[in-house]
């Protein structure tokens, strides 16, 4: 036949074009995710390289330097993003801080995640008193303003990088454990659960092996999503003063100090917060972009 | 409402109010000798033993705490130690003030969210729906404080139109309840877009349309009253959640209110005015949830007051 080499042509170009294609139409329907995805990669990168790529030490102070602008606004080359009262690198001063935010958000998340999990799991599948037990303390935790909370234990026990992981985790962890709860009650009586249990599979490897798998994809949202809240409250801790010591370079704390400079240097209060912003919008790109990918139910309300 | 459901959540509340206090307690005498902190450096030891038999700091831990809850079953927290008058009262002293703020946050929400939501849902895909999307991304993922300071830099700094700091008359109101408000703003806007979605794709709303009535008519007396039940749920917890904001807020501009008491007070170790504010604050997340309840079914008939 005539129409076969035609044909396999065709087939061919189809096959060598289809992947270029494909991630193009792809790229064009995600990109706000990849470049979200981009954006945290690189600050999590300049967090890890920080000594070697930041120009300056974060603390050091040069006082005959203050208030230097930013590069294209009337400085020069010498601190591409200004300086603050103190004379300091604002640019080492973000790249710095990018590992505090990071850190904290991160860890947080993955402290009060694998309690909230663990808690959820067990209240969810034995029900009953150690149920009513751990919702009690969810209803307590979600009724206790969390700022409020947050400032008295770090008032008493002191700010810093340790003590604001704890903090943020008391207070992340009920989310979780309602949110799993709820899905482990539903997933409980699901068919091969029964099947499972049935066949003699235990309860911790049935909880582990065949319920936990079903209800993951939710966490994983829940945790991307997280993470962006958690780097807001850190920040907004550190510039209560509460959070991050300020000599050590944080987004929170350099807005705190920005704010006293506001009439001489807008560099200072915006800076930090366009960094936050860039890292918290990228995350909850993320979060969205896992939300629809993970439940396919949802799309037609989009 | 049977009187059963009733006496239910008032127990739950109280369980709530005595959790979130007993917290609060054993958080704060974890802190350390409070008299220490109240008297001057070279006081001698004699005074500030005096000083604590008389406050009552010399007790043991557990006697403590039982007259902690004897006096806060009567509403008692004390005498605020950095203003010499009941706890309760400096609270209610700048109540009206963080209300105030709360109050026109909420009512810039509602003003601005919902019908940006609505636009976007009866403008699917687009340009209202796309600048709906990104208000809603930009407003919660940019940090309260930082846009409180934007807002001073544009309108205060720069432009000089609103004043920035503390509570001299109405304009000063607001840039502090836009700050406040922008979050929920954003999330009210998605969440009425989705309600709004959801409704105009239901069988109902194309029988109203099949019968010949008016497109505005479908839209205000068929579909908005259909997505009230959900904004009225999230509405109402955003105002809880706002009181909240109010500490940041507050302390961006210099807000008179008690999230700016609230961090003064912590600072100053001030510890029943510290419970206190936490009280009040806890009843008042209490409240609004148990108001939501109540005002369901007068909105949806088809939800029985329980």
């Amino acid at each position: 036949m005539d129409g076969m080499p035609a044909q396999t042509q065709t087939l061919a170009s189809n096959l060598s074009s289809k992947p270029r294609r494909n991630a193009l139409t792809r790229f064009r329907a995600n990109w706000p995710v990849i470049i979200g995805l981009l954006i945290v990669l690189l600050c999590a990168a300049a967090a890890i390289c920080a000594p070697w790529i930041a120009p300056y030490a974060p603390e050091q102070q040069n006082l005959r330097n203050q208030f230097a602008a930013p590069i294209g606004f009337g400085g020069t080359s010498e601190h591409w993003l200004g300086t603050d009262q103190l004379g300091r690198d604002i640019l080492s001063r973000l790249i710095y801080g990018a590992r505090i935010s990071l850190i904290v958000g991160f860890s947080a998340v993955a402290i009060s995640g694998t309690v909230g999990i663990l808690l959820g799991l067990i209240s969810g599948y034995y029900g009953r008193w150690l149920d009513a037990i751990v919702m009690r303390f969810v209803e307590l935790q979600l009724t206790f303003p969390f700022m409020l909370l947050a400032l008295l234990v770090l008032a008493v026990f002191g700010g810093g990088l340790r003590n604001i992981v704890i903090v943020l985790s008391i207070a992340g962890w009920a989310v979780y454990a309602r949110v799993l709860r709820s899905e482990v009650i539903s997933t409980r009586e699901q068919l091969y659960v029964e099947a499972a249990r049935s066949a003699g599979v235990r309860d911790a490897r049935l909880l582990a092996r065949h319920i936990f798998p079903n209800v993951m994809s939710s966490m994983i949202v829940l945790a991307t999503f997280s993470v962006a809240a958690m780097i807001v409250q850190e920040s907004a801790l550190s510039f209560l003063g509460l959070g991050i010591p300020p000599d050590q370079a944080s987004w929170g704390g350099m807005l705190a100090d920005g704010r006293n400079f506001l009439t001489i240097a807008w560099w200072l209060g915006t800076l930090p917060g366009l960094a936050i912003l860039a890292v918290v919008l990228s995350m909850n790109l993320i979060g969205d972009w896992l939300r629809d990918v993970t439940d396919p139910t949802i799309r037609n309300t989009r | 409402m049977s009187a059963r459901y009733l006496l239910a959540r008032l127990a739950q509340a109280i369980f709530l109010l005595w959790g979130i206090s007993t917290i609060v307690f054993v958080v704060l005498r974890l802190s350390g000798d409070p008299v220490l902190l109240l008297v001057p450096q070279e006081t001698p030891p004699e005074v500030v033993d005096s000083i604590r038999e008389e406050l009552g700091f010399n007790a043991p831990l557990l006697e403590q705490y039982g007259r902690f809850l004897g006096r806060l079953v009567q509403l008692d927290f004390g005498q605020s130690l950095s203003y010499n008058q009941p706890a309760l009262d400096v609270v209610f002293d700048r109540f009206p003030s963080t209300l105030k703020l709360a109050v026109a946050a909420i009512a810039f929400t509602i003003l601005t969210g919902v019908p940006l939501g609505i636009l976007a849902a009866l403008h699917r895909n687009s340009i209202i729906d796309r600048f709906a999307l990104i208000v809603a991304l930009l407003g919660t993922s940019a940090p309260t404080f930082w846009v409180g300071i934007l807002l001073i830099l544009l309108f205060s700094v720069r432009w000089q139109l609103l004043p920035s700091i503390g509570d001299q008359g109405p304009s000063s109101l607001i840039l502090p309840a836009v700050t406040l408000g922008i979050f929920s703003t954003a999330k009210i806007s998605r969440l009425t877009r989705s309600a709004f979605l959801e409704v105009l794709r239901s069988d109902f709303l194309r029988t109203a349309r099949a019968k010949g009535l008016r497109e505005r008519v479908v839209l205000l007396r068929h579909a908005a009253p259909n997505t009230l039940i959900t904004l009225v749920t999230v509405i109402g917890l955003e105002f809880a959640l706002l009181l909240g904001g109010a500490v940041i807020t507050e302390t961006v501009f210099s807000w008179p209110g008690i999230g700016r008491l609230a961090i003064q007070a912590i600072g100053a170790r001030d510890y029943p005015l510290v419970q206190a504010i936490v009280f009040v604050f806890a009843s008042l997340v209490i409240l609004v949830n148990f108001l939501l309840d109540l005002l369901y079914p007068l909105i949806d008939p088809r939800i029985k007051a329980r």
